[in-house]
């Protein structure tokens, strides 16, 4: 069998790996969205304001509505958690 | 004429692969390399997206308005006084009081969001629930219903359990009860919410009568957020008002502060990679040399021994693309990009179970694209044109 | 027919190393000649027979191969003009290792766009004139001195060229292969083709199949051989 051949066959053998991914995606959306919806629900009926991805600072539970963000402001140990404000002004 | 081309591109494409495979090894190691940068890279965008995606969604239902009161520069109580300053503006379909805070619970270092709502009652459904219990009237005495999400009954070991205390600021102990836990489907939101009604979120913080953390506002025109948010502001002095583009612009900003530094310090690994990229192709031994010289001497020409070079450089390259990108894809799916979650998500005694929804971007493929691909061939054709133009005699 | 007509060969000239190849080099090959170019080491029958195979061209001078002039011909015509018309052997063989018997055969096909299946045919009219087709799928490390030779041969021959150049042929080989070998140089004799060999071995220079022997010295023809 010609190498070319095999490679074909082989990038053949990826692009049913990335269809069986697809698959799975295409699946997995359906349920995001159901949960979305009901994210939406949540969110309209209580006013969230933020999406709980940590919890450790209140700048960073609630991102948008916590008071400006100053380091040590919780206490002494508090070190910022977003180490790129050394480099980078905060967007206006 | 056209077949022909065709097929001295598909003879010379044979060649580069048996050549790709004579130095398996090394290949190997290269292509290895450039799949886990690509993977890194890949793994990092897909994260990032997701995250803006699930912001993007969910955001749009935010409040129109927020509305907080701030004394010296710091977060301080409303009243039900400033509320009634401003229900009279025009253009305010709905204005609800809230109380919200953060409980520390000293025994696992957990902070959960405790939200009082006004129109909290347990025997009304809430959406985003799994379990729902009702109290009858007769064990209402002395506990406060309460909605919990998913981290607060890992962290308190509520499977199976029912009742929680918290300790009020006097250290005496509030009880609550659990009537409802939120799905995991929805911990992106709920992960640590104590929702209860606003007088036992009130009795909890030790707040006063009538004290209020915040209002949420509702406007009938979404034309008309910024005017009323700068009218709301007119009528409560010192208030700090936070609008819905507000909200969904600083998402987008706290995910690409985090996600262009990540990038950032990635891209010192593709530079590394595509150094060594370099001194791979540079480097012509004497057995390629030879093989260089043989077929210039057997009729090949200088295009056709850079045509096998820049075949083997442009397998390498999409293939090791191709895997990366593709197990990038299944390391967000299926594994939620357990790699990258804490760069991203940062340090947190809860960690919210976050199922990650991968987004596909073209313009995240065409970026890691062309930082990874065209450096990679751009590298390689000095040192391929270079070997190119080894003489026919100088095997003779 | 070959002809060279005044040819000059210099190497890094004008540099501390410079290397004067060839003075004044004039000679004709007729077709289906066999010839012969002997001489010591170092008195310039690589750097003759590189201009012969088209490798290079000459500094000043002469050379026109079949009528074709060229001398001052770009190294991609010269590489067009030497695929079609010459086919070289070279001392050391010169195969590519990791290849097999076939692939090394048919490597100068395959910038030609020439399909698998006429590769192939080609290849195997060439195998079984020369008795290697029982080693055609074998790699090149795995073949006996004589089997090489005879894939070196095979290889030159794949674009049915003219010409043959060989380099010391038989440097490499023990009496019985150097006898093979000149077998193989009367059978192209037969076929029309013309062959130019350099070679200091006697077996070659003396076989009755030769039809003239040139004597070079020091970049120089010095005559013909009686």
């Amino acid at each position: 069998m010609r190498p070319s051949t095999r490679l074909l066959i082989l990038i053949s053998f990826i692009a049913l790996f990335q269809l069986a991914l697809y698959q799975s995606y295409y699946g997995a959306n359906r349920q995001q969205q159901e949960a979305a919806q009901q994210m939406k629900l949540v969110i309209q009926r209580l006013g969230l304001t933020d999406l709980c991805i940590a919890t450790d600072a209140r700048y960073i539970r609630h991102l948008s509505i916590s008071d400006p963000v100053a380091p040590f402001m919780d206490h002494p140990g508090g070190i910022e958690h977003f180490p790129s404000s050394a480099v980078i002004a905060p967007v206006r | 004429m056209a077949f022909s081309n065709l097929n001295r591109h598909r003879n010379i494409l044979d060649y580069a692969l048996g050549s790709l495979w004579r130095n398996r090894f090394k290949n190997t190691g290269v292509f290895l390399v450039f799949s886990v940068v690509i993977f890194m890279i890949a793994s990092f965008r897909l994260v990032t997206s997701s995250l803006d995606n699930a912001a993007e969604q969910l955001l749009t239902a935010v409040p129109d308005i927020t509305v907080q009161k701030m004394t010296a520069g710091r977060q301080d109580v409303l009243r039900y006084q400033d509320m009634a300053e401003i229900e009279e503006l025009f253009g305010i379909r709905d204005l609800k009081p809230r109380i919200w805070g953060y409980y520390f619970d000293e025994l696992n270092g957990a902070n959960y969001t405790v939200i009082g709502d006004l129109s909290f009652d347990d025997r009304q459904q809430m959406p985003g629930l799994s379990i729902v219990y009702r109290l009858d009237d007769g064990s209402r005495q002395g506990v406060s219903p309460a909605v919990i999400g998913q981290s607060v009954i890992n962290s308190k070991n509520l499977t199976g359990r029912h009742t929680f205390s918290l300790f009020r600021p006097d250290l005496s102990l509030k009880s609550f009860y659990v009537t409802g836990a939120f799905t995991e489907s929805t911990s992106l939101v709920t992960s640590d919410l104590i929702v209860t009604g606003i007088e036992a979120a009130a009795d909890l913080f030790g707040m006063g009568d009538g004290e209020l953390t915040d209002l949420v506002v509702s406007v009938g025109n979404p034309t008309e957020i910024d005017t009323i948010a700068k009218k709301i502001s007119e009528r409560i002095p010192g208030s700090r008002v936070i609008t819905k583009k507000q909200i969904q612009k600083t998402y987008r900003a706290a995910f690409g502060w985090r996600s262009g530094l990540g990038l950032v310090c990635l891209l010192g690994s593709v530079g590394a990679f595509i150094i060594l990229a370099w001194d791979k192709a540079s480097g012509l031994s004497e057995e390629q040399r030879r093989e260089v010289g043989i077929l210039k001497a057997v009729g090949w020409q200088t295009a056709d021994v850079m045509s096998v070079r820049f075949w083997e450089s442009v397998v390498i390259s999409i293939l090791s693309f191709t895997a990366g990108y593709t197990v990038a894809w299944a390391h967000v799916l299926w594994f939620d990009g357990f790699l990258f979650r804490p760069i991203l998500l940062g340090w947190s005694v809860l960690r919210p179970p976050l199922t990650l929804f991968p987004i596909f971007r073209l313009a995240d493929l065409m970026l890691i694209f062309s930082i990874s691909i065209l450096p990679y061939l751009a590298a390689t054709v000095m040192p391929a044109w270079r070997s190119a133009l080894v003489r026919p005699d100088s095997i003779v | 027919m070959i002809t060279l007509d005044s040819v000059d060969k210099w190497y890094n000239r004008a540099a501390a190393n410079e290397v004067h190849a060839l003075k004044d080099i004039s000679l004709q090959v007729w077709d289906n000649e066999v010839v012969c170019i002997q001489g010591p080491s170092g008195s310039g029958k690589s750097t003759l027979l590189s201009i012969l195979g088209c490798l290079f061209v000459p500094t000043s001078g002469q050379a026109i191969i079949n009528g074709k002039p060229l001398s001052r011909l770009p190294d991609r015509f010269l590489t067009l003009y030497r695929r079609e018309a010459i086919g070289f052997i070279f001392q050391r063989f010169h195969l590519v290792s990791g290849l097999s018997v076939m692939a090394n055969i048919t490597l100068p096909l395959l910038p030609l766009g020439m399909s698998v299946p006429e590769r192939q045919q080609r290849a195997e009219r060439l195998m079984q004139k020369l008795s290697i087709t029982h080693r055609k799928h074998f790699d090149i490390s795995n073949i006996s001195g004589g089997e090489l030779q005879r894939t070196a041969i095979a290889r030159a021959l794949i674009n049915d060229p003219p010409i043959i150049v060989a380099d010391e042929p038989t440097a490499h080989l023990d009496e019985q292969l150097s006898n093979e070998f000149m077998s193989i140089v009367g059978d192209l004799k037969a076929d029309g083709k013309t062959i130019v060999i350099a070679s200091h071995d006697p077996l070659v220079s003396d076989h009755q199949i030769v039809d003239r022997c040139l004597l070079m010295r020091d970049g120089r023809l010095e005559g013909v051989k009686e």
